[in-house]
């Protein structure tokens, strides 16, 4: 895991991406728990502060729950978000895509047209592969 | 003690000047930072990093103006107040002729709260030789024995001049090691300075830009990050800028293109901007901490 | 606290080194000669006290000149003033040295005065008495003056400098003043001129060492 001090994306966003790819991964499996505050701290380099921030990020979501004294661990629900992880990865992406087009100043349709014309080179490109 | 301090900042500078000549370094330099927090003071050599902080540990009589540490006056307790705060300071001049395990038990007498555990922890962590001369150790040893000696009595609020300057990559990674191991303590406030920005942004909650001994900016990083955007935008033929959007903290015209950075930017201040200048093209950019510390400067240079 | 004495006690150790061998040589010397030459004991001895006095008080110089001056000069001063010792404290340990010198210094040569003298018939006034006190004075001038400017400077060699010269330019201007007021040496033997100038000397010692002293304990800076 590492994270990218030069990225404008906040680090604790970064630190949970980190971590919600992992357990995408499978490498942190349900019931697993989660690496300390400090623990993970000390090897990202980073404050614990924000540490505490993404796991709460995560908290939040329901991918995780804490246990008193115990420290972080991956929840069952996990095991189902592995599919839809990558989904979200690519809906954050277009998100910030449209984003950009809509401060360019493109109307939904001309965005749609764009959408229109990737999908379908995508598909000439696997047509032409197979 | 920490009942005196209690819901008091970990430092309070009100008024904070100090004059070289003609120059001022610090000019009305006033500053809170709450206990708990890592605070990072970025700003360009000359900016009156080292002189703030040498006022905040009652090594500069300043000029004018108050500096306040956990809750005691610089000034007037200087020595209690050393015993809880742990000092790094920008140049090291450690006895030359002691050996390190002099200097820590010269260290270990002078502070009331030292901790050998911590000690023996850092000694481990930074493979010093205890029996090695300070003046046979390299820069990055030497480095990393102040950093031991300031942190090694639990200090409240570790304070830190420029300590990675000049540190070869692995030893600058293995020094962050011991300022971090200090920062996972609870209650602890921490309070750096530097120019590498990267540090910054990994350690610090709060950041503070200062520019000719001026505070520009003070906020958390990430509110930091999130709120100064760039906007770059193509003119129309013959078209200047007409009007700066609020908050611009600098703003570059290069042929067609105009670009302007915005601080607290909102999608009105976009529209406004829309508006009120012949535009065609606009572009919003994030920005990383080394732009946004690179806009204000600049912006302040120009004049902005 | 005693971890600052010895730190002391290390950054004035060659200077301590240096005071010994001045303090001690003179006299070794004497004694191998007065064993060769034993009629040439009293001369042989004059001359060492003579010696070892003279130059003994230029160490004191040296101490009181390095002793504030000399870590502000490599630094180190920076480096104390992290840590949580109150200038008093510095204080105390940087004068324990000086007085210690001066009273080994003192032991030493009057003892070897008195040894000296033991077998002489005891005259009503010895003329070594107030060449003592006069030695001792200056001894005192080049400590207090040299450890003024060793707490208002930044270099222990040019502190040193000061205490040694200061002194002498004092006692020439007295000496324009003895010439401008008309009067001459006898006014000298008399013995009032002598302790006035004495006192001057005194007073100087004085106001250097107290003003310096205040000035230290009111800096910020280290």
């Amino acid at each position: 895991m590492r994270i990218d001090p030069r990225s404008h994306v906040p680090i604790y966003l970064q630190i949970a991406e980190a971590v919600r790819s992992a357990i995408a991964a499978g490498v942190y499996r349900p019931g697993e728990s989660l690496p300390s505050l400090r623990a993970l701290a000390l090897e990202l380099h980073v404050n614990p502060n924000t540490v505490q921030r993404a796991y709460d990020a995560l908290d939040r979501e329901g991918l995780v729950y804490s246990q008193r004294g115990k420290g972080l661990f991956v929840a069952k629900e996990a095991a189902a978000f592995a599919q839809t992880h990558a989904q979200q990865v690519v809906r954050g992406k277009l998100d910030e895509a449209i984003a950009a087009a809509a401060t360019a100043g493109m109307s939904a349709q001309q965005i749609q047209a764009v959408f229109a014309a990737a999908v379908e080179g995508l598909t000439k490109m696997e047509d032409h592969r197979s | 003690m920490n009942a005196e301090t209690n819901g008091q900042p970990a430092i309070h500078l009100s008024g904070l000047s100090k004059r070289f000549g003609r120059t001022w370094a610090v000019d009305d330099l006033s500053l809170e930072v709450p206990r708990g927090s890592t605070f990072g003071l970025i700003g360009p050599n000359g900016a009156g990093k080292t002189t703030t902080i040498k006022m905040l540990m009652g090594v500069l009589r300043p000029t004018a103006g108050r500096a306040e540490a956990l809750g005691l006056d610089v000034l007037e307790e200087p020595v209690q107040l050393k015993q809880r705060v742990g000092y790094v300071p920008e140049s090291h001049h450690i006895y030359r002729w002691m050996r390190v395990e002099q200097v820590i038990g010269f260290c270990r007498a002078a502070f009331e709260s030292w901790n050998d555990q911590t000690c023996q922890e850092m000694l481990d962590l930074f493979a010093l030789d205890p029996r090695k001369k300070v003046k046979h150790l390299s820069k990055g040893m030497l480095v990393k024995l102040s950093l031991l000696v300031a942190v090694s009595h639990d200090p409240e609020l570790p304070v830190l001049d420029e300590p990675m300057a000049g540190l070869d990559p692995l030893a600058r990674e293995e020094f962050l090691d011991g300022v971090l191991r200090t920062i996972c303590e609870r209650g602890r406030t921490v309070l750096f300075s530097t120019h590498t920005l990267d540090d910054v942004r990994r350690l610090a909650d709060t950041v503070g830009i200062l520019y000719e001994g001026r505070l520009l900016v003070h906020r958390n990083i990430e509110e930091l990050l999130a709120g100064t955007k760039r906007v770059r935008t193509t003119l129309r033929d013959g078209a200047a800028p007409e009007h700066l959007p609020d908050g611009t903290i600098w703003q570059r015209v290069e042929g067609r293109e105009w670009s302007v950075t915005v601080s607290d930017f909102s999608p009105e201040k976009l529209q406004a901007l829309r508006e009120e200048n012949a535009v065609d093209h606009v572009e919003v950019i994030d920005l990383g901490l080394e732009d946004v510390f690179k806009d204000f400067v600049k912006g302040k240079r120009a004049g902005l | 606290m005693s971890w600052l004495i010895w730190k002391e006690y290390r950054v004035q150790r060659l200077i301590l080194i240096f005071g010994a061998i001045v303090l001690l040589a003179p006299h070794v010397t004497a004694l191998a000669l007065t064993l060769r030459w034993p009629d040439l004991q009293r001369n042989c001895f004059d001359g060492s006290l003579y010696f070892s006095l003279m130059f003994s008080q230029v160490v004191l110089a040296l101490l009181g000149g390095n002793a504030i001056a000399g870590e502000r000069a490599d630094r180190s001063a920076e480096f104390l003033a992290c840590l949580p010792f109150s200038r008093r404290q510095h204080l105390a340990s940087k004068l324990i040295f000086s007085p210690l010198a001066a009273t080994i210094i003192w032991v030493v040569n009057l003892s070897v005065l008195c040894l000296v003298r033991s077998g002489a018939p005891s005259a009503q006034h010895h003329p070594e008495t107030d060449w003592c006190v006069c030695v001792a004075i200056m001894g005192l001038t080049f400590f207090c003056v040299s450890w003024c400017a060793s707490c208002l400077l930044e270099s222990g060699v040019f502190s040193i400098a000061i205490g040694l010269v200061t002194p002498w330019v004092i006692g020439m201007g007295i000496g324009l003043v003895f010439w401008w007021l008309d009067l001459s040496a006898d006014t000298l033997d008399d013995g009032i001129a002598g302790s006035w100038i004495l006192g001057i000397y005194l007073v100087l010692s004085l106001v250097c060492f107290l003003s310096g002293t205040a000035y230290y304990l009111r800096r910020v800076e280290p």
